[in-house]
């Protein structure tokens, strides 16, 4: 016996406001090689980041959608690029006061909660709004040390040479239909530099809102860990839902030098008609560390895999993530572990929840190069689905070259059991609260893992869903 | 031990092409008159890469599948997704072919 969860959505009220489009510049819809030229020129960029555009716009028109194949997805054919708006400027360059940002942009970040939790527990904060970021701040202890922490578009005019010795380095333009178009169009994210030694423990963080109809947001983020150092970023990203669809395409590439330790922190919670597709990828060298801790609970379809290049002896590398879908979702998520090097470890943790017709799909890659012995790899799966509507699948791709390895793959589908249910009902506990407990315990080995503020707005939005989802 | 590959006309400023070496493919590629020759299968997934983009400037080819970079005077990679190089080849020309060698031969 299974328990029915009935019709339920998470509570996105306080998440899908809109504010009166009040832009500087908006591009007509459609991608052209004009559209390009023109956004380069309006920020006054350098011939040869014009020249990258250009050629990675002609391999996003030679590259197919990927519809199938290992990893392609059907879901794609809705999508369509010329409905698309590609660049849309809210305000002037980055302020670094809340003050100095526009009225209603301000108001926005105000009902996120981001100028509070900055004051609260941030090191820095970047907030994107459309394609820009339009407020960048770094308290001044850290870039005292030596830490770097700018949008984008201005690390490209101040930090020319790091940017040009890395950018598109760890994901070039040519690697999928989506790293091409980013290249082509990107516009904002932010760029990380940690010196060597320097440990920034409190979290930078960077908050994506897309506002527009028909929208397509393509940040491009940057980060090196120098040698010894360590710091945490955590993104979150939201919009208000429209009946039409956007797009969101980023890129970020990630460098964790010798004996230095990242952590990437993602709650992607788009609206329900926004496509999430997404190319994230880290390179770990000698005794490194990157984690990528990801929440994908938003989204119409997402399709995200970040994945660790292990290059240097003893590097580790570990995914952690939770996806959920409710009616008219799919999370394609997953992880790719390349280990290159010996001794090198990784783990993958994915747990998934779907409901209402929701569908999660783990998508997986481990490969292990010859000489890469002693490598220790442990991927672990588990889906809870939660009515007969809805799906899970598990699609693990395991490449072993190295005969002097330690592998091992668990996955786990189940239901909600009547036994659970009927046993903390029997302490007095109503269903929804006993169905909210399981959930809640299930996503656990996740939400520990968040800064306190973080955990805490996961699982409210958690409980406001299950309360929904008995009588 | 060298071999000859091809005719010097049949590879003019800007061509590339696919000859094959002791059954191993090669990739060579005249760069703004200068020849150069390295394995021409990318380490990453199977693809050719004297299909790909060469950039004169840097003078490296960018393989056409997921779009490794590989330095055409050396054979070193020089972004993911591949993480090996591919062979390097000495190139000797007479006066009306072009001739190659393993780039060990060079020593």
């Amino acid at each position: 016996m299974t328990v029915e969860a009935n019709e339920l959505e998470f509570d996105y009220s306080k998440y899908g406001f809109r504010q009166e489009e009040n832009y500087v510049f908006k591009s007509g819809k459609g991608l052209s090689e004009d559209v390009v030229r023109e956004l380069s020129m309006m920020k006054g960029e350098p011939e040869w980041m014009l020249k990258r555009r250009l050629q990675a716009l002609a391999i996003f028109y030679k590259k197919p959608t990927p519809l199938d194949g290992a990893w392609g997805n059907p879901d794609l054919a809705a999508l369509n690029y010329d409905d698309i708006h590609y660049f849309v400027r809210a305000g002037d360059k980055p302020a670094t006061d809340w003050d100095a940002v526009p009225e209603e942009i301000k108001n926005t970040f105000e009902r996120l909660g981001i100028p509070e939790a900055e004051r609260k527990f941030l090191a820095g904060v970047g907030a994107q709004y459309e394609s820009e970021v339009v407020y960048h701040s770094l308290r001044e202890e850290w870039s005292k040390l030596g830490v770097i922490f700018l949008d984008t578009d201005t690390a490209l005019k101040e930090q020319p040479e790091m940017f040009k010795q890395y950018f598109g380095t760890i994901i070039p333009s040519a690697d999928n239909k989506y790293a091409a178009l980013n290249t082509a169009v990107w516009s904002g994210g932010s760029f990380v530099y940690v010196p060597k030694g320097v440990h920034v423990d409190i979290p930078l963080q960077a908050y994506f809102r897309i506002n527009a109809e028909n929208m397509g947001q393509f940040e491009r983020t940057l980060i090196i860990i120098d040698e010894g150092a360590s710091a945490h970023y955590i993104e979150g990203c939201t919009a208000p839902q429209y009946s039409t669809n956007s797009l969101h395409s980023a890129v970020v590439e990630i460098v964790v030098k010798k004996g230095g330790k990242f952590r990437y922190t993602t709650i992607q919670n788009w609206a329900n008609n926004i496509f999430n597709l997404v190319t994230k990828r880290a390179v770990a060298y000698e005794d490194a560390s990157m984690e990528w801790v990801d929440g994908n609970i938003g989204s119409k379809l997402t399709m995200k895999y970040p994945s660790v290049y292990l290059m240097g002896r003893g590097a580790r590398g570990e995914v952690l993530s939770v996806a959920y879908a409710g009616k008219g979702q799919h999370q394609d998520a997953g992880a790719k572990m390349v280990h290159n090097a010996p001794d090198t470890t990784s783990v993958i943790t994915n747990k998934s929840v779907s409901k209402g017709g929701g569908k999660t799909t783990y998508r997986g890659l481990v490969k292990v190069h010859p000489g890469a012995t002693g490598s220790k790899i442990n991927v672990n799966c588990d889906a809870l689905i939660l009515d007969d509507k809805s799906r899970s699948d598990t699609i693990p791709y395991i490449e072993v070259e190295e005969a002097n390895v330690t592998l091992a793959h668990e996955a786990t589908v189940g239901r909600i059991g009547e036994e659970q249910l009927f046993y903390l009902m029997s302490r007095g506990i109503s269903k929804a609260e006993a169905l909210s407990m399981i959930v809640l315990g299930f996503m656990e080995p996740f939400t520990r893992e968040l800064p306190m503020e973080y955990a805490v707005e996961l699982n409210r939005l958690i409980q406001l869903e299950m309360e929904g989802s008995v009588g | 031990m060298t071999t000859a590959v091809c005719l010097l006309s049949e590879l003019p400023v800007g061509a590339t092409m696919q000859v094959h070496v002791d059954g191993k493919p090669v990739g060579l590629f005249n760069v703004r008159g200068t020849i150069y020759a390295i394995g021409n299968i990318c380490t990453h997934a199977y693809a050719e890469l004297h299909d790909g983009y060469v950039d004169d400037d840097d003078c490296t080819v960018d393989c056409p599948l997921h779009g490794a970079r590989f330095d055409l005077k050396t054979g070193a990679h020089f972004t993911l997704p591949a993480v090996a190089d591919v062979a390097r080849y000495r190139v000797i020309l007479d006066a009306t072919h072009i001739l190659i060698a393993p780039y060990e031969a060079d020593a």
